[in-house]
């Protein structure tokens, strides 16, 4: 396995969304999961996930409630806002659309 | 959008639940890290390796948590309000520069602000009506018509029946009218005082008793319905008016009937007429006029008022301009449009050949009575006075800024410090400008009430002092939204002005040499010194020319009071006899009314003499050309113009002016009108040098100078001279009367003013004096004054107190303005010297040595500037002497004393700051280093 992947700027905050598009989860489980879900190739940089979330706080698309974590102890849950999720669906399809015509070029060349 | 939904309560926990937010945060990281140690742990570490790899996989907690606070994106509000903080602690931990700098601010920003809310009150004032934007002045204008738009009653008819542009459309004009047996309170004037009694002037006051005159507004009887201007009291006109009716002003209610409110519904007389009081209107209401008037009167009652004129019916008489209201969906060009068709009717209807002749266009403009349509001089007088204001606050942002300077320089080691820790430059100078908005906006409240206060002051005083046939000041000088605004922005300006050259200087990032201590050398020659110096010494010798002048005028004018004019004044009472336009007396009604009521106060108890003629110092003194050879008359050659005044027989006893040679004329030469003169000496000097002028003829003629219509005047005639009369100063005080002929005051004429000398107190005659003269006739108008009082009514004392108090105060403002910036400059040279000033004490320096050394160096621009001002008011004195009242222009108590006040304010304004450089601590100025 090669080493992982950096996260390109801009794409982190995609990932986020998608990744809390199911459930509200917690800073760590967001981290673990993206990791999973990715097997292993992308590893999120821990310390850039928090200023992430924050930012995306700000902005509206996601909001934060303080729940119970598995071992009962106080965690924030993430989760998408209405705006959000319209958000993320855009965002999706550029980035179909960004990564086909990258695909298409390579395969052109 | 619904985003905001979300975000606006995270900004304000954000800010105000801070600590809260923090914990969070805290509690969140901590989440993770006690996650990713648990994994460690799992891989087979000890508890203190897993704690470690976990804190490295995480990386540093601190850096993540301030760049989640930097996502929250508040820092520049939390900036903001830290830097306001630290503002407001640095400002209070030196409060005399504090107040200083605020106080040289709130002067520049308070003359500012006081201009603009002078042409914020008036120019920018819109018209009183209920829909502003609708109601317009109507003008009419034809070619080489200069009458300003007005238009006859009946063109006015015209064009109201004819017109489909307007909602209403109505009529204003004005004239006097006399007001009599008002009863009720008090007379007249309010008693002045503010500001004319603080400069020592008085105004000639209305006697109790008699008519009053006033300020009446005309207007068609649908003024204020059309305006939407309900009264205040009582009712406003209505279409037919069956009796003859009047509304008062507010301010004439409630300066001359203490807003009695049991008024409406009473009579009034005006022009001895009655008219019932139907209403007050709304206080301060000016409606189309530059002030409030006394009565508001419908143009009808001019029938009433002046039956000569009956403007209502006389077709030239273009007594009214127009006013409206537009429809709601008519635009101004459509109505101007409609309006100049109609004006095209009424010239077919006029005769040809008269004025009304013309081709006219009507135009729509604002109908503010403070609009002045696109006039250049206006606004060239507005620019004038706006960059004159403007410069002041130049002047003060450059002497704060110099202050600034020095105080950064004193904190350069701080700042210096700061840079290498790592702060922007950006930084650095946000907050150096943010205290220094501070600084600029706390002064802009100061400049905003002070300013504020003076113009109420003003107005107050200004408004107390007017006669009401004036009008009433109705100006609304209270600040308001616009003005807060603009204070605001120039506050905020200055801030930036003053602010921002220290701020880029002590932000330099050249940090070695800051950190080494720039060499403020044993060379003293410090960067921009020489344009700080000069900058000083302009200043310097700019108060000092306003200062010396404000002292010249001052003594001049205290001198005035003094001066011995050369006749009594103390004991006379003169009285000033006015007829209202309306009332139609004609020079020999009104001779013999002045007569009867001459009569009249002889016999009143503690009246000694009543004289007749033209008061001397009451102005209106006319002049005459003087032929010795009557033939000369008619050649046209060039003849002296000298005085003259038409007097009764007993006018020099009256008022004590001696006779020295000769006689004065006697009662039956008075009847005759016989052609003798009496002649001042300054006259015979004149004439007949060497030679004995009694006797002698000398021919007058006045046709071709200026003298009212029904006034005595020579008119070609030889007067033999029968006496000489000591000189007196009547045309000005601050001359001998160069040239005076008095001759005999014929039966059938009158001269407006009469001389009552009392046996005591001329003020104790007043009350019985005014009830003699209502008994005669209560219609006249009387005003009395002693000659005491009418000494600082003459336009010399008057000029030269008004110009000596705005000197000085003009000169003191500038002289504090020129002491903040010595100050300034003498601290910024006191913190550049200490390293030197350390090295001096500890080679064994006294301290008496290092004061002296810097005040010599810090006096050399103040010397500068107090030699080139002395220069210069030498020749401005010059310009002043004729209001000097006989105190040399180059008085020596007003140059020394006023020197030696400006040389004490700028010692202790150098003194001050260089005291520091004394205490100066050699062991800690050379570890400096």
């Amino acid at each position: 396995m090669s080493k992982p992947t950096d996260l390109v700027q801009g794409t982190l905050d995609l990932l986020i969304l998608k990744t809390i598009a199911l459930e509200p989860m917690h800073g760590w489980g967001i981290a673990q999961r993206i990791r999973q879900v990715s097997r292993e190739v992308l590893q999120v940089n821990q310390g850039a996930l928090y200023p992430a979330l924050h930012r995306l706080e700000q902005s509206g698309w996601i909001r934060a409630k303080w729940g119970e974590s598995d071992n009962n102890r106080r965690a924030k849950f993430y989760s998408l806002t209405p705006a959000g999720r319209k958000y993320l669906e855009q965002e999706e399809a550029n980035w179909k659309r960004l990564s086909a015509a990258i695909g298409l070029v390579l395969e052109m060349s | 959008m619904i985003r905001w939904f979300y975000k606006l309560p995270l900004r304000f926990r954000s800010l105000f639940q801070k600590s809260v937010v923090e914990k969070e945060l805290t509690e969140e990281l901590q989440l993770h890290l006690d996650k990713l140690t648990e994994e460690m742990r799992a891989k087979g570490m000890t508890p203190e390796q897993a704690r470690y790899a976990a804190l490295r996989e995480l990386g540093g907690v601190e850096q993540i948590k301030e760049e989640c606070r930097d996502m929250r994106r508040v820092n520049f509000v939390e900036n903001l309000v830290q830097d306001i903080r630290f503002g407001f602690r640095m400002l209070a931990k030196n409060p005399g520069f504090t107040a200083l700098a605020v106080f040289a601010l709130a002067i520049g920003i308070a003359v500012n602000t006081a201009v603009f809310t002078a042409f914020n009150s008036t120019a920018l004032r819109p018209i009183q009506a209920a829909d502003p934007d609708r109601t317009v002045a109507v003008y009419r204008s034809a070619i080489g018509d200069e009458s300003g738009g007005a238009v006859s009653y009946a063109d006015y008819l015209y064009y109201r029946e004819h017109n489909r542009s307007f909602a209403g459309l109505f009529a204003a004009s004005d004239t006097e009218v006399s007001l009599s047996d008002l009863g009720g309170v008090g007379g007249g004037n309010a008693p002045s005082g503010g500001i004319t009694a603080l400069l020592g002037i008085r105004f000639f006051e209305q006697m109790a008793g008699t008519a009053e005159i006033g300020r009446a507004a005309m207007v068609s009887e649908n003024y204020f319905s059309v305006l939407g201007i309900p009264p205040f009291m009582g009712r406003t006109f209505a279409a037919h008016e069956p009796f003859p009716v009047v509304m008062l002003s507010y301010n004439f209610w409630e300066r001359r009937f203490r807003s009695d409110p049991s008024l409406v519904g009473k009579t009034l007389k005006l022009n001895g007429k009655p008219f019932t009081v139907i209403g007050i209107t709304p206080k301060d209401f000016i409606g189309t006029y530059p002030n409030a008037p006394s009565v508001w009167l419908p143009v009808s009652a001019f029938r009433l008022l002046e039956a000569a004129r009956d403007p209502l019916h006389n077709t030239t008489d273009r007594c009214c301009e127009m006013f409206g209201r537009l429809k709601n969906n008519v635009s101004k060009q459509l109505a101007q449009a409609e309006m100049t068709v109609l004006a095209e009717h009424l010239r077919r209807s006029h005769p040809t050949g008269s004025r009304n002749d013309q081709p006219a266009t009507i135009s729509l403009e604002s109908a503010s009575p403070f609009h002045t349509p696109d006039n250049p001089q206006a606004i060239a007088m507005l620019a004038a006075f706006m960059s004159a204001v403007g410069l002041v606050l130049l002047i003060a942002c450059a002497n704060v800024a110099g202050l600034q300077l020095a105080r950064s320089a004193a904190r350069r080691k701080e700042i210096g410090m700061r840079l290498a820790l790592g702060a922007s430059r950006g930084r650095l100078i946000q907050q150096l400008l943010t205290e220094a908005s501070l600084l600029a906006v706390t002064a802009g409240g100061a400049g905003l009430v002070a300013s504020w206060f003076a113009e109420r002051f003003l107005e107050n005083s200004v408004a107390a002092a007017l006669p009401p046939v004036w009008g009433f000041l109705a100006i609304n000088v209270n600040p308001d939204i616009r003005v807060f605004g603009y204070t605001l922005v120039v506050s905020l300006v200055t801030g930036i002005l003053f602010g921002l050259a220290p701020a880029l200087e002590t932000t330099n990032p050249n940090l070695t040499s800051v950190l080494k201590e720039e060499g403020a050398g044993f060379t003293g020659k410090l960067r921009g010194q020489r344009l700080r110096h000069f900058f000083i010494a302009a200043q310097v010798a700019i108060c000092l020319v306003l200062l010396i002048a404000a002292g010249l005028l001052a003594r001049g004018s205290a001198r005035a009071v003094r001066l011995d004019p050369g006749f009594e004044t103390k004991k006379i009472l003169a009285l000033d006899f006015e007829v209202p336009p309306g009332l139609g007396y004609d020079a020999a009604k009104m001779a013999d009314i002045v007569r009867r009521m001459v009569d009249r106060f002889k016999a009143v108890p503690g009246v000694t003499q009543v004289a007749e003629g033209r008061v001397p110092l009451g102005g209106g003194l006319r002049s005459t050309k003087v032929y010795l050879d009557p033939s000369a008359r008619q050649s046209n050659a060039p003849a002296p113009e000298l005085y003259y005044s038409y007097v009764s027989p007993n006018y020099f006893q009256t008022l004590s002016i001696p006779i020295v040679r000769g006689r004065a004329f006697t009662e039956e030469e008075a009847r005759a009108s016989a052609p003798v003169t009496v002649i001042s000496e300054a006259t015979a000097k004149k004439l007949w040098p060497a030679q004995d002028p009694i006797g002698k003829r000398v021919t007058l003629d006045a046709s071709k100078q200026y003298h009212g219509s029904d006034e005595p005047f020579p008119s070609g005639q030889a007067f033999q001279v029968i006496g000489i009369s000591k000189d007196i100063r009547s045309a000005w005080l601050n001359e001998i009367d160069p040239g005076l002929f008095a001759m005999p005051l014929p039966p059938t004429r009158y001269i407006e003013t009469i001389m009552i000398r009392a046996d005591n107190d001329p003020n104790a005659l007043t009350a019985a004096i005014g009830r003699e003269a209502k008994a005669i006739d209560p219609n006249v108008v009387v005003y009395a004054e002693t000659l005491d009082g009418l000494v600082t009514m003459n336009p010399g004392f008057v000029i030269s107190r008004v110009a000596a108090v705005f000197s000085a105060v003009i000169g003191l403002l500038g002289l504090l303005l020129a002491a903040v910036g010595i100050y300034g400059m003498v601290s910024y040279a006191v913190v550049q010297r200490t390293h030197e000033v350390g090295v001096r004490i500890a080679l064994g320096a006294a301290r008496g040595d290092v004061m002296s050394l810097i005040l010599r160096q810090s006096a050399r621009p103040v010397a500068v500037g107090l030699l080139i001002g002395l220069v210069a008011s030498v020749a401005v004195s010059r310009l002043l002497s004729s209001l000097l009242f006989g105190i040399s222009s180059l008085d020596p108590v007003a140059f020394a004393g006023v020197s030696s006040f400006l040389m004490f304010v700028a010692l202790v304004a150098c003194v001050l700051p260089a005291r520091r450089a004394t205490r100066v601590d050699p062991m800690v100025a050379l570890r400096h280093e």
